[in-house]
Order: C-alpha cells, then sequence, then structure tokens
C-alpha cells in the first residue's frame, strides 16, 4: 500500500470523527431487568463437542490430504493443520461433494492459494478457482514476498496430494525461485520461476489455468496488482504448448475471459469468530444474479440466498455474500451458482471448503 | 425481576475515562446522528453484563461492545439518514459540523470495516490491538482492512 494512501485514509477516519457529538452523560439511573447469571455447566454435547475437537486435532488429516494412511504431506513453510474429510450430498440438484474440513491455528500468517474446480465437476465450460486459506510459518523478519513464494510453492510441491473435486494445474516441480518487488513500484511483482514452469501444463486451457492459479495466488496479497515471470533472469518469450509470449506484466484480468469459468471466488472463505463470515468473488451471470447454499456436514442445506453483481450478462462484476458465523463450521460447504436463463436448473456451480479458524 | 440501579463510582471512573474517544470511534462507525445512543447502550450493556467484573482491560472491551451495539443498530441507518439529508430543505439539514461527503464514502464500508478503518487510522493501533478491541483474529482484521481500501479505491485514487 502506498504512504499516499495511508495518509487519504488516516484524513477519512480523523475527518469522520471530527464530526464527533459531545460524549453523552453517564446513566447514572437504569431501571431493567436484573440479569441473571446462568451457572457454567458442563452439558454432555458441550463435553462431545470437546472431545471430537481434541480427537481431530490430535488425529486429523493433513490439509488437503486424503491419501488415507499416507504420511503428511511435506509442505515447506507451513504449520500443521488438521482436517477430516467430510461427504456431502444432492438434495438439489446441485453436484454431490466430497470436501475436507481445514481448521487452522488462530492468528497465523495467512495467504490464499488458488486451486481449481474442473468443469466436469460443475456444469462449468471451464475451470474456476477455488481459493483456500494457506498457514504459512515464514522465518522471523520475512517480508511479504516470502509469503507469496512459498504459497506459489505450495502449488508446485510433489508431495501435495488433493483431495475430491478440487485440482492443481500447476506440474509438481514448478517453483518460485525468487519473488521480489519491480523496482520503483508498491504494487508489481518479479518472480523468478525455474524451469520447468516453461513448459506449462500440458494443453492450452490448462496452461491457462495454470498460469490462472499462479497469478491469483500471486496478486492475493492487497496492494499487489501484477506480476512478471521470468526465467533464468530473462522475459519468457514461449510458454507452454502454445508457445505464449509473457514477456511483460500480467494480471488478474489478462487470462480471465474465456479461460475461467463464469462464477468464481477471489478470496477464501474463512470462518474466524468475528461473527460473519464473507464469500467474494467475480461473475459474469445472467441478470448478474448469483446464488449462494450453504451445507452443513450432512449436506443439508441450512442457508440459502442470492445477490446482485456490479455487473452481469456480458460482463464482469464482483460479488460479495455476507453469512452469519453461526450457520457454518469446519464441516461445511459454501456452493456458489447461477440459475441457468435457459432451463432454470443450477450451473456453474462451484463448491468452496470453509476454513475454521481456531480462536481459542 | 428486579431493579438495577447503577451507582458504582467504578463504572462511572471508567465511563467519565472512555466515554469521548467511544463517543468519537462510535460516530465513526454509525455517524454523529446516532453515536451517543449507540455509546449509551454499549455502556448500559457492559456494565449490567455478569461478566463485566471480571474484565481486566475495560477499555478493549467497551470497544468491542460498541462495535457488536452498532452492529446490532439498523444497519441501513446511516444509509437512510443520508437520503432524510437530502431530501429536507437545505435549511433544515444545514450543518457545518457533518461532512456528508465523507459519510457517504464511509457508508459504503460493512460496520467491521469501519471499525478497522478508525482503529487502525484513527485510534493508531497496531493490527494486534485493533484485533483485541474488535474481538477478532488479526487476519480478520487484514482481510477488513484489505476489503474497505477496496471500497475506497475512488477515494484513495
Amino acid at each position: 500500500m502506498k504512504k499516499n494512501d495511508d495518509q487519504r485514509m488516516k484524513d477519512l477516519a480523523n475527518r469522520l470523527v471530527a464530526m464527533s457529538p459531545e460524549p453523552p452523560p453517564f446513566p447514572e439511573e437504569v431501571i431493567m431487568t436484573t440479569p441473571v447469571r446462568k451457572p457454567t455447566t458442563w452439558k454432555p454435547l458441550t463435553v462431545f463437542a470437546a472431545a471430537a475437537a481434541v480427537v481431530l486435532l490430535g488425529f486429523g488429516i493433513p490439509f488437503l490430504l486424503m491419501n488415507g494412511g499416507e504420511p503428511p504431506v511435506a509442505v515447506p513453510d507451513t504449520t500443521t493443520t488438521t482436517s477430516t474429510p467430510v461427504e456431502t450430498t444432492t438434495t438439489s440438484g446441485l453436484s454431490t461433494t466430497t470436501t475436507e474440513a481445514i481448521l487452522v491455528p488462530a492468528n497465523e500468517v495467512g495467504v490464499s492459494v488458488f486451486l481449481y474446480q474442473s468443469p466436469e465437476n460443475s456444469f462449468m465450460e471451464n475451470p474456476a478457482l477455488i481459493p483456500f486459506h494457506f498457514p504459512a510459518e515464514l522465518p522471523e523478519g520475512a517480508d511479504d514476498t516470502e509469503m507469496i513464494r512459498a504459497a506459489l510453492n505450495f502449488l508446485g510441491n510433489p508431495d501435495v496430494t488433493l483431495a475430491s473435486i478440487w485440482e492443481n494445474a500447476v506440474p509438481a516441480g514448478v517453483e518460485a525461485l525468487e519473488v521480489r518487488r519491480a523496482d520503483g513500484t508498491d504494487n508489481a511483482l518479479i518472480i523468478e520461476m525455474n524451469e520447468a514452469f516453461l513448459d506449462g501444463a500440458g494443453g492450452a486451457l490448462a496452461d491457462f489455468t495454470m498460469l490462472n492459479q499462479l497469478i491469483y495466488t500471486a496478486t492475493a496479497l492487497d496492494g499487489i496488482d501484477e506480476v512478471h515471470f521470468i526465467v533464468n533472469n530473462e522475459p519468457i518469450v514461449a510458454f507452454g504448448s502454445e508457445g505464449l509470449g509473457l514477456e511483460s506484466s500480467v494480471n488478474r484480468e489478462t487470462f480471465q475471459e474465456g479461460n475461467l469459468a463464469l462464477i468464481y471466488l477471489t478470496e477464501p472463505v474463512v470462518a474466524d469468530g468475528d461473527g460473519t463470515i464473507q464469500i467474494v468473488g467475480i461473475s459474469n451471470t445472467f441478470e448478474a444474479t448469483v446464488n449462494l447454499i450453504v451445507r452443513n456436514g450432512a449436506g443439508e442445506i441450512v442457508h440459502e440466498t442470492f445477490t446482485n453483481a456490479t455487473c452481469g450478462t456480458g460482463c464482469w462484476g464482483e460479488f460479495e455474500f455476507t453469512v452469519d458465523e453461526a450457520l457454518v463450521d469446519a464441516d461445511s460447504v459454501i456452493q456458489v451458482f447461477e440459475y441457468s436463463a435457459e432451463d432454470g436448473d443450477p450451473a456453474n456451480v462451484i463448491t468452496v471448503p470453509v476454513t475454521v479458524i481456531e480462536t481459542s | 425481576m428486579g431493579m438495577l440501579t447503577i451507582t458504582s463510582m467504578n463504572d462511572e471512573e471508567v465511563y467519565r475515562s472512555y466515554a469521548g474517544e467511544l463517543t468519537r470511534y462510535a460516530t465513526g462507525l454509525v455517524g454523529p446522528f446516532d453515536a451517543g445512543d449507540v455509546v449509551t447502550d454499549a455502556c448500559l450493556k457492559a456494565f449490567t453484563s455478569p461478566s463485566w467484573p471480571e474484565v481486566d482491560n475495560h477499555r478493549a472491551y467497551l470497544y468491542r461492545t460498541v462495535l457488536s451495539v452498532a452492529t446490532d443498530h439498523h444497519r441501513s441507518t446511516l444509509a437512510r439518514r443520508l437520503r432524510e439529508m437530502k431530501t429536507a430543505t437545505p435549511q433544515a439539514v444545514h450543518n457545518p459540523d457533518i461532512d456528508v461527503d465523507v459519510l457517504e464514502v464511509v457508508d459504503r464500508l460493512s460496520m467491521k470495516q469501519r471499525a478497522a478503518v478508525l482503529l487502525t487510522y484513527w485510534a493508531d493501533l497496531p493490527v494486534e490491538g485493533v484485533a483485541e478491541r474488535m474481538g477478532v483474529s488479526t487476519g480478520a482484521v487484514k482481510r477488513h482492512l484489505a476489503r474497505a481500501r477496496k471500497h475506497l479505491k475512488e477515494w484513495l485514487s
């Protein structure tokens, strides 16, 4: 973030506060119902929940792994996280999904990692990006470029096995060797990739999906808008199966059109105890309408709503849902979709996990 | 049912210590029109809470309660007030102390985004301090700030 922006934000806050009236007088006397203090009791359900949490924390399967019995994935620069598989069932014609709960420790440094959901699983023509909260444990004094490098290298980690419906177009072995800010800018990064990057993902659409995953992951931090990939300290003149030129900086819009689904999320869905969760994304849907369903661990719909994106029917718009955090837990999934203008069936359905940050 | 009279000097001292800054904070959250009511409601809620006697950090607790009461406050109150001001006669609403432009800008933000902006840029707190006064994680604070900046892009440009 630029210093100018900081100054503008400060100005805004100060001008707001400058309108403050005099404080109200101390409420000397008030007549009200005496609050009743409820005795603290250990209800069986609480005990069960606590025990379940302990079991989950102690024996849970690591983040993004469902390779039963295999050792935890060796994810560089990450803390141990826990998860458990959850089956959801079809109850309204929307896709059946297998997801997993994601629990991460409170106050971890978090970055976003973008995987994708393939069209076959969601009636979509193009893959949808699915953001995950990625807890990173970094050396003391590490800056945000190191967080981004850790996130990028999560994608190319050969030991990562993905679960269920989410996929990764970044081939194992692709690595970000260095991430640094472009000279004289706050919002642009130069990312030195290894040579494995140049091979792409093995097909035109897969190449674009791989690039979109890396671009979205690299620009997930506040204030980073564009990236410039280089290899061997040289601009890239031929990338992937099509020999795509990547000599210039790219951003989230560069390979969006025609390569990504018409609905996808731009931030992970994170429940961190602040009362609400936000589901934020981009869409290009009929009349800009975007629908949302929250399912519990049993696959039952516990909440259903819709909103309008800022643009639709031929243009991309942003949308945001705010959902009461009490409606979700680590077993919940969020489904975002539109109803087809042709037949009224759910279309462009994406299924997104909820990451619960433990607030002990 | 019973009657409760708040006469504790301790509470009054606490109130007098923080009422000014809480009112300014509430002004940033709900605008100047309802800030006083929010502070009064929040303090009553805090002082009569069963957990109040055990609270160590009264200041942070009161900030959290102000945010909670402000959130419960009718969500569109500020927007409604601004609409009323626009439709009323200019003479009736002219108040040099009200910065309508700034209120309209802030109305684009959710309550939590407003809180994160105020505590960061007005109260000048580090992210950990903001998290404590909002009762959320530091990650949540960063996300609220990032979203606020996004919504305020026009203002920042």
